[in-house]
């Protein structure tokens, strides 16, 4: 049975599937690898006007609410946790705790969207959203409004990754309860678990960046 | 395939949430007033990265025996390494040249006076 499965899995381009296996997992850290740069663009050009506009950034930093933001990152290094259970769970070839632990991770990457789409809804209504509704009256106005131009940048692009994210967990959570991985090969969980801690190591250096640089 | 096990992901787990809470708290320590903005910075980035590497490390596998994702790895931080270190070589030296100066001076006076 197990052997029939493998045969089956093995694509005629390697020699056996462990072959497989890392030519999949080195093509997730090639792009993952890119992504850092991607990532690094906006966080290079972020810190270059924190140092010249220190004081305009705190001022702005103190206009976010840390406490969601602190909630928020919590719920992502939760939703890694349990990536990093699932992979262990495909490992051990147990599908009904693979497919839990993937939906569970789903379902905390919604949490995690929702709320930012409330700070969103409360900056909005606070007015600090700048081309939109920016009505902003304190002290440096240009280095708040230039700040929040930095923060939905990176926090949407953040959150667009973790929009790709959920989707590709409903896909291998289905294909999971559907029986397509095995102890032997399930380089779908492994590789998808991957590519969620790397949107949780952004949003490690985003949260200490956006929220945190307050005094 | 390499995995953690269960219970080394809670330790980590149960690490990344203690330094959640060190960095939060340390947000609240007022370093302008004894003008240590630049420590506090490197407070929060040392937590950051400290946690990146724990889940890098851990979570992400990069311990396993394989060495080419630890290459990868390795490539994307020194590459931006370069784009760090280029562009703050720019930046951080603009003062040192006197004709440079206008630039920085005049954005940050414009500002001063809202």
């Amino acid at each position: 049975m197990c052997s029939v499965e493998r045969g089956a899995q093995l694509q005629h381009q390697f020699d056996d599937i462990e072959q497989q296996r890392q030519a999949d997992t080195l093509g997730m850290w090639a792009f993952l690898a890119t992504e850092t740069l991607f990532f690094g663009g906006v966080i290079l050009a972020f810190s270059v006007y924190r140092l010249y506009y220190t004081k305009g950034f705190i001022e702005a930093a103190h206009r976010l609410h840390l406490g969601l933001g602190a909630i928020n990152t919590a719920i992502l290094l939760g939703s890694s946790f349990t990536v990093a259970l699932a992979v262990h769970a495909a490992s051990l070839g147990k599908k009904k705790r693979l497919v839990g632990l993937l939906l569970a991770t789903g379902i905390l990457g919604l949490a995690f969207l929702g709320v930012k789409f409330c700070e969103y809804w409360s900056e909005y209504r606070e007015g600090l959203v700048p081309g939109l509704r920016f009505t902003y009256e304190g002290p440096f106005p240009a280095q708040v409004r230039l700040f929040f131009s930095f923060y939905f940048v990176m926090t949407a692009l953040h959150a667009a990754h973790m929009v790709v994210g959920i989707a590709i967990f409903a896909v291998v959570a289905f294909q999971a309860w559907r029986g397509r991985y095995s102890p032997e090969y399930y380089s779908s969980v492994e590789v998808s678990g991957l590519y969620w801690h790397f949107v949780d190591i952004v949003w490690v250096f985003l949260f200490p960046l956006l929220y945190l640089l307050r005094g | 395939m390499a995995s953690m096990s269960p219970r080394t992901s809670t330790i980590v787990f149960a690490v990344l949430m203690l330094l959640l809470v060190a960095t939060v708290g340390a947000a609240f320590v007022p370093y302008d007033r004894w003008q240590l903005g630049w420590a506090g910075v490197a407070i929060a980035l040392t937590i950051a990265a400290t946690k990146a590497i724990l889940i890098a490390r851990f979570f992400m596998h990069l311990s396993a025996p394989a060495p080419l994702p630890r290459l990868l790895a390795l490539m994307a931080i020194v590459w931006l390494g370069i784009l760090f270190a280029l562009s703050w070589s720019d930046y951080l030296t603009r003062s040192w040249l006197p004709a440079s100066r206008g630039w920085t001076e005049s954005a940050a006076r414009r500002e001063s006076e809202p």
